[in-house]
C-alpha cells in the first residue's frame, strides 16, 4: 500500500481531496443500479447466466457494467452533458453488451469466435443477426435497446461501431493465428500488440461516448480515445499472468518489465489528459477513475503473481 | 438513482420476431439496416487520426501506418489547430456534406413497412374512427392543403409507393405474425 501510494504521488495529476471517496460512492450506487437494470433482462432472456453455477461470471458482468457506467459518467461530463437516467441506462446496457461480446470472442472456442465475428459483420451490413442460443438472444435484446435509444446512423457512432469490430477481428486473428507474429522482429511484434490493445479499448470508449454525448468535438475525441487506450494497458497488466496461462499474447505480457512499462505509459497518458481535458467535473471523474483503476490493477497483478488466479477474478 | 423505467419485453419481442422472420426466410428484405458506412468513409475528404489527434486530408502521406482513423466530411474553424502540417487541410464550402445516411433509415422503414404492412393499414382505419384519430386527420388535411405543388407531388408519390407495397405484401403473405414466429427458440 505504501509503495503504490508513493508511486501514485509522483503522477502528473493528483486527485483533489474527497474525489476518491466520491468515486467510491458512485461505484456503489452504480453497482446497485446495474444490478437493478440488468437482472430482469438476464432472468427473462438468459436465465442460466443468473443461476448459482454462473455466479462468478454474472458478478464479473455486473462489475464490468459498473465500470462502464463510471466511465460513461466521466466522458458525458467531459463533453459538458448531464449524466441523466437515460444515459445511465445506456451505459449499463453497453457494459452488458461488451461483456457478452467478449464472452463470444473468448470463452467458447475458436469456431464459435469466428462464427460470432462473421455473424456480427452481417449484422453491420444488413441488420440481420442469426440468434442461435439464449446468450445471443440476450445480447441482441440489449443491442436492440441501445440502438433504440440513439440515432445509430450518426456518422461518428457508425464508424466507432465498425472500428471496434475491426479491432476485435484483428485481436482475434492475433490470438488464433499467432504464426503471423512469429516472423516479426521483437520490437515490431510488440508494436503490433500495443496498437491492437490501444485500438480495441480506444474505439470502445469512443463508441460509449458517442452513444452518450453525440457531436463530440475532435479535440475531445482524441483525449477520450487516449483514456480508453490507457484502460486497456492497465487491464492487460492486471490480467498479465492469467493471459499468459491462457496463451493469450498482449503487449503488457510480452514486455520484460511490465510494471515499469506501465508506469511510463501511465505517466505519459496522465500528463496528456490532465493538460488537455477541459476543466470540468468530467475531467476530475475521468482522471480519478483512471487512477483508481491503475492502482487496483497494480494490486491485481501483484496478487496474481503471488497466488495465481484467473481472468474470472473479480476486482473492483 | 434508479431510472424507474418498466421493462419493455414487447419491444424486445418485436426485435426478436423481426430476426426470427428473417431466419425463417420470410422477411422479404435483404437489408434491414446498414450500419456499415465504409464506402462513404473511404471517400470522405478528411481523416482524423484519433491516436495522434491530427486531422488530415484523405490520402495524406503523413498518416501513420495503422492509425485509428475517423472520416470527416466537414472541417470547422475551431479544428484548424489539429490540422496536419504536411497536407494542411482547410475548411472548404465545396466539400460534400455528410453522406446521405437517411437513405439507410428509409430503407429500414420500408423493410419494416413491408413486414407489417397489413397490420399497419388496418390499424390506420381503426385509428381514424377514434376522436383522436379524427382530430389528427383534420390537422393532416390542413397541412396537406398548405403544401406547395412540388411537395404535394412528392408526398403523393411516396404514399402511392407505400400503398402499392402494402397491397403487394398483403397478397403475398397473409399469414404474417402467425405460425410461431414470436422469436423464442
Amino acid at each position: 500500500m505504501v509503495l503504490r501510494t508513493a508511486h501514485a504521488s509522483r503522477l502528473p495529476w493528483q486527485p483533489p481531496a474527497g474525489l476518491p471517496a466520491r468515486i467510491d460512492a458512485l461505484a456503489r450506487a452504480y453497482r446497485a443500479e446495474v444490478r437493478e437494470t440488468l437482472e430482469p433482462l438476464v432472468r427473462l432472456w438468459h436465465p442460466a447466466l443468473a443461476a448459482a453455477d454462473a455466479a462468478a461470471e454474472y458478478a464479473k458482468m455486473l462489475e464490468l457494467s459498473t465500470k462502464m457506467t463510471l466511465v460513461g459518467h466521466a466522458c458525458t461530463a467531459v463533453a459538458g452533458e448531464r449524466f441523466d437516467a437515460r444515459r445511465r441506462r445506456m451505459a449499463i446496457l453497453f457494459g452488458c453488451c461488451c461483456f457478452l461480446a467478449d464472452s463470444f470472442l473468448d470463452d467458447f472456442g475458436p469456431a464459435a469466435t469466428r462464427a460470432y465475428l462473421q455473424r456480427f459483420s452481417i449484422l453491420l451490413t444488413t441488420g440481420w443477426f442469426e440468434i442461435t442460443n439464449e446468450r445471443e438472444r440476450l445480447f441482441y435484446v440489449v443491442l436492440a435497446r441501445i440502438f433504440a435509444e440513439r440515432d445509430v446512423l450518426d456518422p461518428l457512432l457508425r464508424q466507432a461501431i465498425l472500428r471496434l469490430h475491426a479491432a476485435q477481428q484483428r485481436d482475434v486473428a492475433l490470438r488464433l493465428e499467432p504464426a503471423q507474429l512469429v516472423g516479426l522482429a521483437e520490437a515490431r511484434r510488440r508494436a503490433v500488440l500495443k496498437r491492437a490493445a490501444r485500438d480495441r479499448s480506444g474505439h470502445a470508449i469512443i463508441l460509449l461516448t458517442s452513444l452518450l454525448a453525440p457531436s463530440l468535438p475532435l479535440r475531445l475525441l482524441t483525449l477520450i480515445f487516449a483514456a480508453g487506450a490507457l484502460i486497456m494497458f492497465i487491464d492487460d497488466h492486471g490480467d498479465c499472468f492469467a493471459d499468459r496461462r491462457d496463451g493469450r499474447l498482449t503487449y503488457m505480457n510480452q514486455v520484460r518489465q511490465p510494471a515499469r512499462v506501465l508506469r511510463r505509459i501511465a505517466f505519459g497518458y496522465f500528463a496528456r489528459l490532465a493538460a488537455g481535458l477541459p476543466h470540468n467535473d468530467g475531467r476530475e471523474l475521468l482522471l480519478g477513475f483512471l487512477l483508481r483503476y491503475y492502482l487496483t490493477r497494480l494490486d491485481k497483478h501483484r496478487a496474481q503473481r503471488r497466488r495465481g488466479g484467473t481472468a474470472w477474478d473479480v476486482f473492483e | 438513482m434508479s431510472s424507474n423505467e418498466p421493462p419493455r419485453p414487447v419491444l424486445d419481442q418485436a426485435a426478436l420476431a423481426l430476426q426470427a422472420l428473417h431466419s425463417a426466410g420470410r422477411s422479404g428484405a435483404d437489408v434491414l439496416l446498414r450500419v456499415d458506412n465504409s464506402a462513404e468513409t473511404a471517400a470522405a475528404p478528411y481523416q482524423f487520426d484519433a491516436a495522434a489527434g491530427r486531422l488530415h486530408r484523405r490520402g495524406c502521406r503523413a498518416i501513420p501506418e495503422g492509425a485509428p482513423l475517423y472520416a470527416r466530411w466537414q472541417l470547422g474553424p475551431d479544428e484548424l489547430s489539429l490540422a496536419c502540417k504536411r497536407c494542411k487541410p482547410l475548411p472548404d464550402d465545396t466539400q460534400p456534406s455528410e453522406p446521405p445516411d437517411r437513405a439507410d433509415l428509409l430503407l429500414g422503414i420500408v423493410s419494416l413497412v413491408s413486414q407489417f404492412s397489413g397490420v399497419l393499414k388496418e390499424r390506420g382505419k381503426d385509428y381514424q374512427k377514434t376522436d383522436e384519430g379524427q382530430a389528427l386527420t383534420a390537422q393532416l388535411g390542413a397541412i396537406y392543403r398548405g403544401l406547395g405543388r412540388k411537395e404535394k407531388d412528392l408526398l403523393d408519390t411516396v404514399l402511392h409507393v407505400l400503398d402499392a407495397m402494402v397491397e403487394r405484401v398483403r397478397t403475398l403473405d397473409r399469414a404474417l405474425g402467425k405460425n410461431g414466429a414470436e422469436g423464442k427458440e
